[in-house]
């Protein structure tokens, strides 16, 4: 069985009058790539600040790697790398200075400093960019510099705080396939965001976090699992009427009907074939339909009924 | 080590602002330099050279004698001007002194001793008093020759030879010897600002982006120790402020070669050196306010900062100069009781009194210092709550 890399146990922080980490408790094992989601202001920064011992905390216990973590456990601090939200390197150095400074902070030998170095650029692919200046690079490139910068020391626990903020889609596929990469490595990984489609693509365990209160854990499917939503069926038609509605909702296994903009949603709960029992009872009475499709719960869905609101601002 | 060498790869960035600056350090080095090698022939020959209005209504020996020792020192016209003329070119200074012999000033010296000449000049300026003071020794020089038994012609012939041989001989390595001395108190005095716009120019900004929230939470999650961070700033810090002390004590004592190892040059090194380490605890206080609003207006703070130091200290403008209010403000910063030293050191004063000033200014290190930490312990506090 995989060790436990991380211990979060009762966690209590307080800004004031604020409680930002309300006896917050989780567990992450080796291996893992850990999902920390929740809404602007949920508390994800502040879990990791106290996971860093960048903040200090009223109540609780954090170990890392089985150990008690302390503002001076360098040993622990060495086997920790972090991908920062803000970008977080020296507009005077060039690339490979820049990987080279985070790098020697924890690798003191040259000869080792410049292999990891070398390969980190290599990792991120920037090594074509090595003699540039930060303030030359595209808004992708610089986030991939950020990420060489935190992952050149090659640490066992990588933690990537909203790697991904305001970059576009093509450094954020390559940003997401090098963090797959890193764990297959052998990284244990914690990414925070409150974009559900990439903890949903890269995360085998998540953790959903409101007010600093853990709402939920568990893998994707166990999460999915523990709302009432298991299928949404799409149907776009026109003109329903109410006694049609109605009889939609008497279907085996449909809990929720709204039809809107000449769009049906069909919520059901369980079962199987509910895509079949809804397209036959349109045939079944001769309603015309576009199409009809079936959606799976997503994060989202999960965030929504649990909490009762959206999981990212709507822009 | 890393933080260390990252100090000097950053402070790379900032090379043309430092030389730059230490060009201007050079430039007034050479002009307050060659400015002053003038002013030495000029204010030794201004001592006794000045621009006259004389006026000889006697037309006797005795006031031609006047008047000709007066052509002999000075630059001497006859003009009709008023009262009130001569007292505007007097004011304006296009002339020094007016001098009037009045009629009968030879008559009346023959009758009683007594030369009565009608002077006119500015008091407050030192060189209608010094010409006052040349008349009074010239006729002081006549009467006592003639007391002493010689004729009219002699003694007019002896106090001539007296006065021009012995004392203005004196009078001019004495006022060579005041100069040299004011060269080197006028070097040191622009010095502080050079090293403050140099040391700031260069090491502030880097101190500044160290500081900055990403980098310090990147360093502060790393396997280096906060305190070995801190450390290697204030090393390279250190060494910065050590670098441009030396450079600029080597640029002036090259100014100044007839003073290097003098008494007087060791305390004014040593009175830099205590501002250049108070420099580099002011460097720690101002960095303690960092943010990336502060590095983006970095320019004109330290543009700010020290000229303010440098007028309110009296490096630009002299103490004496300065408002009692000015002074009362000024007195709160090192570069005042650096200026304060010199010239302490300048006139010789006993070590206890320049140590005092020594003092002053380590006593704003040591406040920039407590004040700096008082900072960060602040802003960990906000951060925290």
């Amino acid at each position: 069985m995989s060790g436990t890399v991380v211990e979060i146990n009762n966690l209590v922080k307080r800004y004031k009058e604020l409680i930002a980490l309300d006896n917050f408790s989780f567990k992450i094992s080796e291996g893992d790539v850990f999902g920390l989601l929740g809404p602007n202001g949920s508390g994800k920064t502040t879990t990791i600040n106290c996971l860093l011992s960048l903040l200090s905390y009223d109540k609780g216990e954090i170990k890392l790697f089985g150990e008690k973590m302390t503002p001076s456990r360098r040993d622990l601090k060495s086997r920790i790398g972090v991908v920062s939200q803000n970008v977080a390197v020296f507009d005077e150095l060039t690339v490979y200075e820049n990987v080279d400074y985070f790098c020697g902070l924890y690798i003191g030998d040259k000869k080792l400093r410049k292999q990891y170095v070398e390969e980190a650029l290599e990792f991120v692919d920037i090594t074509d960019f090595r003699k540039f200046y930060p303030k030359k690079l595209s808004g992708g490139l610089l986030r991939r510099l950020n990420i060489a910068c935190g992952i050149a020391h090659k640490p066992e626990l990588i933690i990537f705080d909203e790697p991904t903020v305001a970059v576009d889609p093509q450094s954020r596929n390559k940003i997401l396939e090098g963090i797959a990469e890193l764990n297959k490595n052998g990284a244990t990984i914690i990414y925070t965001s409150h974009y559900m489609e990439e903890v949903e693509q890269l995360c085998n365990r998540v953790l959903i976090m409101d007010k600093g209160k853990k709402i939920a854990e568990g893998t994707k499917d166990e999460l999915k699992g523990m709302i009432k939503n298991t299928e949404s069926i799409v149907v776009n038609v026109r003109h329903l009427s109410d006694e049609t509605i109605n009889d939609i909702k008497g279907l085996h296994h449909v809990y929720d009907v709204k039809y809107m903009n000449n769009t049906l949603t069909v919520k059901c709960s369980g079962g199987k074939h509910n895509i079949t029992h809804v397209s036959e009872y349109f045939e079944q009475h001769n309603i015309d339909y576009d199409r009809i499709y079936s959606e799976l719960p997503t994060l989202n869905d999960v965030f929504l009924e649990i909490t009762g609101k959206e999981l990212r601002d709507k822009e | 080590m890393q933080v260390f060498k990252a100090f000097f790869k950053l402070i790379k960035n900032y090379k043309i602002g430092l030389f730059l600056y230490f060009g201007l350090c050079l430039l007034m080095t050479v002009v307050v330099s060659s400015n002053y090698g003038d002013d030495a022939e000029d204010s030794a020959y201004s001592n006794v050279s000045r621009t006259l209005i004389v006026k000889d209504n006697d037309n006797s020996e005795l006031s031609k004698a006047v008047v000709d020792y007066l052509k002999d020192q000075h630059d001497v016209e006859a003009h009709d001007y008023t009262n009130d003329e001569i007292k505007d070119l007097i004011y304006s200074e296009f002339y020094t002194a007016y001098i009037e012999i009045p009629k009968g000033f030879m008559d009346k010296h023959l009758e009683d001793d007594a030369l009565t000449i009608k002077t006119l000049y500015d008091t407050a300026k030192a060189g209608g008093s010094f010409i006052s003071l040349q008349l009074d020794s010239f006729t002081g020089g006549v009467v006592r020759y003639e007391n002493a038994g010689y004729s009219l012609s002699e003694a007019i012939e002896n106090t001539n030879k007296s006065i021009k041989t012995e004392n203005f001989v004196e009078l001019g390595k004495k006022v060579e010897d005041d100069n040299s001395n004011s060269k080197l108190y006028s070097l040191f005095l622009f010095l502080p600002y050079g090293i403050m716009t140099m040391v700031l120019w260069c090491a502030l900004p880097v101190i500044l982006r160290f500081n900055s929230k990403e980098i310090k939470d990147r360093t502060a999650i790393s396997a280096i120790l906060p305190v070995k961070r801190t450390i290697a700033l204030f090393m390279g810090s250190t060494v910065v402020c050590i670098a441009v002390y030396l450079i600029l004590l080597i640029l002036s004592s090259c100014f100044l070669a007839d003073f290097v190892f003098t008494r007087k040059w060791f305390l004014s090194a040593l009175n830099l050196l205590v501002f250049s380490v108070v420099n580099g605890a002011f460097l720690v206080f101002f960095s303690s306010f960092s943010s990336e609003k502060l590095l983006k207006a970095k320019d004109m703070l330290i543009n700010i900062i020290t000229i303010a130091f440098a007028f309110l200290g009296g490096i630009f403008v002299p103490l004496e100069l300065l408002g009692e209010d000015v002074k009362n403000v000024g007195r709160l910063l090192p570069t005042y009781w650096y200026a304060v030293g010199l010239e302490k050191i300048e006139n010789g004063s006993a070590l206890s009194d320049i140590a005092s000033c020594f003092g002053m200014q380590a006593v704003f290190g040591v406040f920039c210092l407590a004040a700096g930490l008082a900072i960060s312990r602040v802003h960990l506090y906000l951060k925290e709550n």
